[in-house]
């Protein structure tokens, strides 16, 4: 089990790993495998299922996160990358930001489970919305196929990321415009990342396991 | 002088720093409740409270709920100054995680209980599935005006024929569910069309509150219910327009025929929201007597 640059996220054979809390003991969230190494449980995570898994697998190498971090994290489904990240961040906190009734009842389990994750039904369209919650955090994290995803990830950031925090957006180039090739919907979202004076770090392809899809990691 | 309100309680900051505060009780149900209230746009009586008898009357506030007691500028830099840590005032995250959770868990049981909410997701099924039927229909229609080989196209036709058994299930479906929780409605517009105006408002409380107008329009926007299999091509007109009474009259009554609908759906919609009393055959005789009164203009 070798760790990567990547806090909290280990490599063992072909497959990476997060760390499950030792309160957490034998849980899995989703249907990913738990493995014992030296005293401790990990559970494998599937590149498939979680893109920022097939980010790291197709070369993300850093991401500013540690053991403490704050994450905003929108678009949060029923939790299978939230999981991950309530592994790594396991003395911070995640703020999940999901609006669908459905998939948020899957959510709550996870938050029943772990002290670290906040669920909260809101729109991420509106972020002044959920204000009482959320503090300023170290890191913004979204997944949203939406057709302004790039205004709401903006939007986010503006509101709720500190200075010099970061950020990662998963863009769906169908949801946003079929009618162009997906390299050129990237384009469009980094200049507009860019006109908003933020920083792009770095533009992962996640081919292979998602189909016409890139995270795009940045700072401000 | 900035006004912040978070979960665990309200401040009143300026240059200087905190010039005056209310924090919240510690109890994680009493929390849930300020979140809902904020949820729901009011502005809390503390909210009130802490700008009573302050001498600097220039309120700067980053929420639009509360526009009425300050000026809304959320975009001002000081508010990303300002970060307020629950812990320096004693406030375990643990109370807003509780708080949270309660919050989601209340919402949750109350949307996903209700009728309206489940009638809404088998009508946004159903229309799903009629727009890829007909996508499919098109397709094999195109296809076999070519040539192609009959173990090609077979699959695809048991496809269709499946995607079609299962729309005739959920129009049944429907209209055992929508005639129970807007029987008034169903009986001047038929249930089908009842349940997409319900899914159009977003609930039936929304529907009861709109005017004629709006609900004389609602799904005009949207060429999504712009079927074939409803007709109705005309994208002046809203959902109601799919029901003969409307559109296989004649084209010079339609008009006056929508409004007229329109303004007994809305009288309709708050029999079944709020008095829950039938009143459909009075409403029905309605219609006949205007109806009747038009053919013979
Ligand atoms: C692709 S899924 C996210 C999957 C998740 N990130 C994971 O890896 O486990 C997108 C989610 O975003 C939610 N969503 C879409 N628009 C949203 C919005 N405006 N605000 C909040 N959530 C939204 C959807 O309900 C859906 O659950």
């Amino acid at each position: 089990m070798k760790p990567l640059p990547i806090t909290g996220v280990y490599r063992y054979k072909n497959k990476i790993f997060t760390e499950n809390p030792v309160y957490c003991k034998g849980l899995t969230v989703y249907d990913e495998k738990l493995l014992k190494y030296h005293n401790k449980e990990y559970r494998s995570w599937n590149p498939y299922k979680s893109k920022l898994s097939a980010s790291i697998h197709n070369g993300l190498k850093r991401l500013d996160l540690s053991e403490k971090s704050t994450i905003l994290y929108l678009g949060a489904a029923t939790g299978t990358t939230v999981s991950h990240l309530s592994d790594i961040v396991n003395n911070g906190v995640i703020y999940a930001i999901e609006k669908s009734p459905f998939v948020l009842k899957k959510l709550l389990q996870l938050c029943n489970q772990r002290k670290n994750i906040i669920p909260i039904m809101s729109d991420a369209n509106h972020p002044e919305r959920y204000s009482v919650s959320v503090p300023i955090v170290d890191f913004i994290y979204q997944d949203i196929s939406q057709r302004n995803q790039d205004e709401i990830f903006i939007n986010n950031i503006r509101k709720y990321l500190k200075i010099n925090g970061q950020g990662i957006i998963m863009v769906k180039a169908r949801s946003i415009d079929v009618s162009l090739n997906p390299k050129q919907v990237y384009n469009q979202v980094i200049d507009k990342l860019n006109l908003n004076k933020i920083k792009i770090i770095d533009v992962i392809d996640l081919s292979h396991y998602e189909k016409d899809h890139a995270s795009i990691v940045v700072s401000n | 002088m900035y006004l912040i309100t978070k979960w665990f309680g309200i401040f009143l900051i300026n240059n200087k720093g905190i010039f005056k505060k209310h924090l919240f009780s510690k109890n994680h149900i009493i929390i849930a409740k300020k979140l809902h209230q904020v949820e729901k746009n009011e502005i809390l009586p503390e909210e009130k409270e802490i700008i009573r008898n302050i001498k600097d009357k220039s309120i700067i506030v980053n929420e639009k709920r509360l526009r009425k007691i300050g000026e809304y500028k959320p975009d001002d830099i000081f508010f990303k100054k300002i970060n307020l840590d629950s812990k320096e005032f004693n406030f375990s995250f643990d109370i807003l995680k509780k708080a949270s959770l309660k919050l989601v868990e209340d919402k949750l049981e109350k949307e996903l209980k209700s009728k309206d909410y489940q009638a809404i997701q088998l009508i946004k099924t159903l229309d799903s599935l009629i727009q890829i039927s007909n996508l499919l229909s098109e397709r094999l229609d195109n296809w076999l005006m070519i040539y192609t080989p009959k173990y090609k196209i077979e699959p695809f036709k048991t496809i269709i024929k499946n995607i079609k058994k299962e729309i005739t299930r959920l129009e049944d479906q429907i209209k055992i569910d929508i005639v129970k929780i807007a029987p008034n409605c169903c009986e001047i517009i038929g249930p089908i069309i009842t349940a997409r105006l319900i899914a159009l408002a977003g609930n039936m409380e929304n529907l009861a509150k709109m005017p004629a107008s709006t609900i004389q329009i609602l799904g005009a926007e949207n060429a999504f219910f712009r079927f074939k299999k409803e007709g109705g091509k005309n994208p002046k007109h809203g959902v109601i327009f799919q029901h003969k009474i409307i559109n296989q009259s004649p084209k010079k009554n339609r008009g006056k025929i929508s409004r007229l609908i329109a303004s007994k759906l809305t009288i309709a919609i708050k029999a079944d929201f709020y008095t829950k009393r039938d009143i459909s055959n009075i409403l029905k005789n309605d219609i006949k007597i205007r109806l009747d009164e038009l053919k013979n203009l």
